[in-house]
């Protein structure tokens, strides 16, 4: 059963990474995207129309979707002074409530995303200059959001499974 | 609810949620949601936290974020920053000179990157096991490149001056340019300390150092890059050319450019690059998502505004208030890293510290410092264990803090220097408009 559940976890990892991925390639083509834009603008005497809308706008999918990889790495800054001090099972628990809490907090974000895209979806247009439908950059933030939400429920149920003297 | 209640229930329930060891962001979203469904529906929260996120995330100064990350990322991950080292500790003929070129490679580095951890990554991978090699004090090698990395973000550009300008609404480019002559400032007291350090503790500095020399195309080699990239962005911004996203993204193309050609990066640098990127991206994303919930709770309360006239109603001189604001940094900064403590409290202080007649640019560059000497300080002193971990065992943990005293000496030194003269920080923005 836990080899099933490590097992799924390695997927979900995997997705995990391909997520960063895709949001690494999404800084590669804004800062390719400006550049051309400052060029232009110098070089050509044309400026790009909509480059500073686009990449704005191109930047919230990216700001969500290293979330879980974050979360894969332990690059979030905690405070452990406390906790360490813990006798096994203390750490446990206490890995299991803060667990929870970010479960919960992923959930919200999740719903809220979720729900953003789906009213998005009828609403149309990203912004007033450009005509991209703003679904378009909800959907994959509210995925990356979804996909720690999966992610997070999944470490915690592995980590109640865990013996104490193994956390 | 009165807004005490308010202030004092959020802030006691985050304090409560960071002891007990969850991350930072989520403690900041977890003790803000049960406040805000004080005020609205869950239904209500959900499509408030849609604006919010929205609201907050379609910025184009916020994109300069993730690219001078990624420009940093880039210079830690190839040759370029190390290269600079050894320029600075083989160019000059100079007792203490890998001291010395750890000062001006740290001062070099955060010309073109704004992370004090990245710089003292960078700069501290390579001298401190050279430092080591040639007879240098652990407390001094250490302490030196621990404090170096404060430099990157003193001086422009700067995550820590982008992350205030964003929260306080203030020119991004006035405070990077605040911070050269206070950067310049401190590289100069560093050095100083490192004087002083030669004559007191003869023993810790080496009278030979034998290091290879450095031919001049080697020079315009090591040099040349960090010198180009500095000056696009520099010139970019100051000029007027470029918007400082747009810096960001061209020095970004230009890194990479330079990175791959004369500073040896390969693909897996190159990818290591991107989701080092991604992963300080994720922790920003969520800090920021909830940083502004955070703040929607205060601002609803009016917590800003009362606690503003309620220190205002001691009649305090502006210079205690300051003191005041300044010692509960240094203390929440032995706990909390710079950005979380940014947009936990910076909300909340900023309109105090404007009601008390400051400047803010001014207070920027103040409140900058400030987060330095808190990256110094244990318990959480973030530049610590990462010169502790590079120096594998070599170095503990309290030799690295003994090494960071006087420096913090030299960051607290500036402080004073810009509250005596406030035009050390404000004659350079001015001057440029």
């Amino acid at each position: 059963m836990d080899r099933g559940l490590d097992r799924v976890i390695a997927v979900v990892e995997r997705l995990v990474l391909w997520f960063a991925g895709l949001g690494a390639g999404v800084i590669l083509i804004q800062m390719v995207w400006i550049s051309y834009g400052v060029f232009t603008r110098y070089a050509l005497n044309a400026p790009d129309r909509m480059v500073t809308e686009a990449t704005a706008l191109l930047l919230f999918p990216v700001a969500f979707a290293g979330l879980a990889y974050a979360m894969r790495e332990d690059a979030y800054p905690k405070v452990t002074m406390l906790t360490d001090m813990l006798p096994p099972l203390g750490r446990k628990l206490v890995g299991i409530v803060n667990l929870t809490l970010m479960a919960g907090v992923g959930i919200f974000f999740s719903m809220a995303g979720l729900n953003a895209t789906l009213s998005a979806f009828n609403s149309g247009s990203s912004s007033e200059i450009l005509l991209w439908p703003r679904w378009m950059f909800w959907a994959p933030g509210a995925t990356a959001l979804v996909l720690f939400s999966i992610y997070t429920a999944l470490l915690l149920t592995r980590l109640i499974r865990t013996p104490a003297q193994e956390v | 609810m009165e807004w005490y209640e308010v202030g004092l229930g959020l802030l006691g329930l985050l304090m409560l949620l960071i002891a007990i060891g969850l991350p930072i962001p989520f403690a900041l979203a977890a003790a803000s949601l049960p406040f805000l469904w004080q005020i609205q529906s869950f239904q209500t929260s959900l499509v408030s936290s849609q604006l919010k996120l929205w609201g907050v995330w379609i910025d184009y100064i916020l994109l300069a974020v993730p690219l001078f990350v990624f420009l940093g990322e880039l210079i830690g991950k190839s040759n370029i920053g190390p290269n600079l080292y050894q320029f600075l500790h083989q160019g000059f003929r100079l007792r203490g000179s890998a001291a010395y070129g750890s000062i001006g490679a740290c001062a070099g580095f955060g010309a073109v990157c704004g992370s004090s951890m990245v710089g003292s990554l960078t700069i501290g991978g390579v001298a401190l096991p050279e430092m080591l090699r040639l007879g240098y004090g652990k407390e001094l090698s250490s302490g030196v490149l621990a404090a170096g990395g404060t430099l990157s973000v003193l001086l422009p550009p700067s995550l820590i001056l982008l992350f205030y300008g964003i929260v306080t609404d203030q020119s991004i480019g006035d405070l990077f340019i605040a911070g050269v002559i206070p950067g310049l400032i401190l590289v100069t007291l560093f050095c100083v300390v490192v004087l002083i350090w030669g004559v007191m503790r003869p023993g810790d500095i080496p009278a030979q150092e034998d290091a290879v020399r450095m031919g001049l195309f080697q020079i315009a080699a090591t040099v040349g890059p960090i010198a180009l990239i500095g000056l696009v962005i520099t010139v970019a911004i100051y000029a007027g050319i470029a918007t400082p996203t747009e810096a960001a993204a061209v020095a970004a193309l230009l890194t990479v450019i330079l990175a791959f050609g004369v500073g040896g990066l390969r693909w897996d640098g190159f990818r290591d690059s991107l989701l080092a990127t991604m992963r300080t991206m994720g922790y920003l994303g969520l800090l920021l998502s909830a940083g502004t919930l955070f703040g929607f709770v205060l601002t609803y309360y009016r917590v800003p505004y009362e606690f503003t006239q309620f220190f205002l109603g001691f009649d305090l001189s502006p210079y205690v208030v300051l003191s005041i604001v300044l010692i509960f940094y240094i203390i929440m900064g032995m706990f909390l890293e710079p950005v979380s403590m940014t947009f936990i409290t910076l909300p909340t202080i900023f309109p105090l510290m404007a009601a008390a007649g400051f400047d803010l640019i001014w207070f920027g560059v103040v409140y900058t410092i400030t987060m330095e000497i808190a990256v110094l300080t244990p318990p959480v002193g973030l530049n610590l264990y990462v010169i502790q971990g590079i120096s594998r065992g070599q170095v503990s943990i309290g030799q690295v803090i003994t090494g960071c005293l006087p420096f913090i000496g030299a960051l607290v030194l500036l402080i004073f220097i810009l509250i005596l003269m406030p035009e050390t920080a404000l004659w350079l923005p001015e001057q440029m408009k």
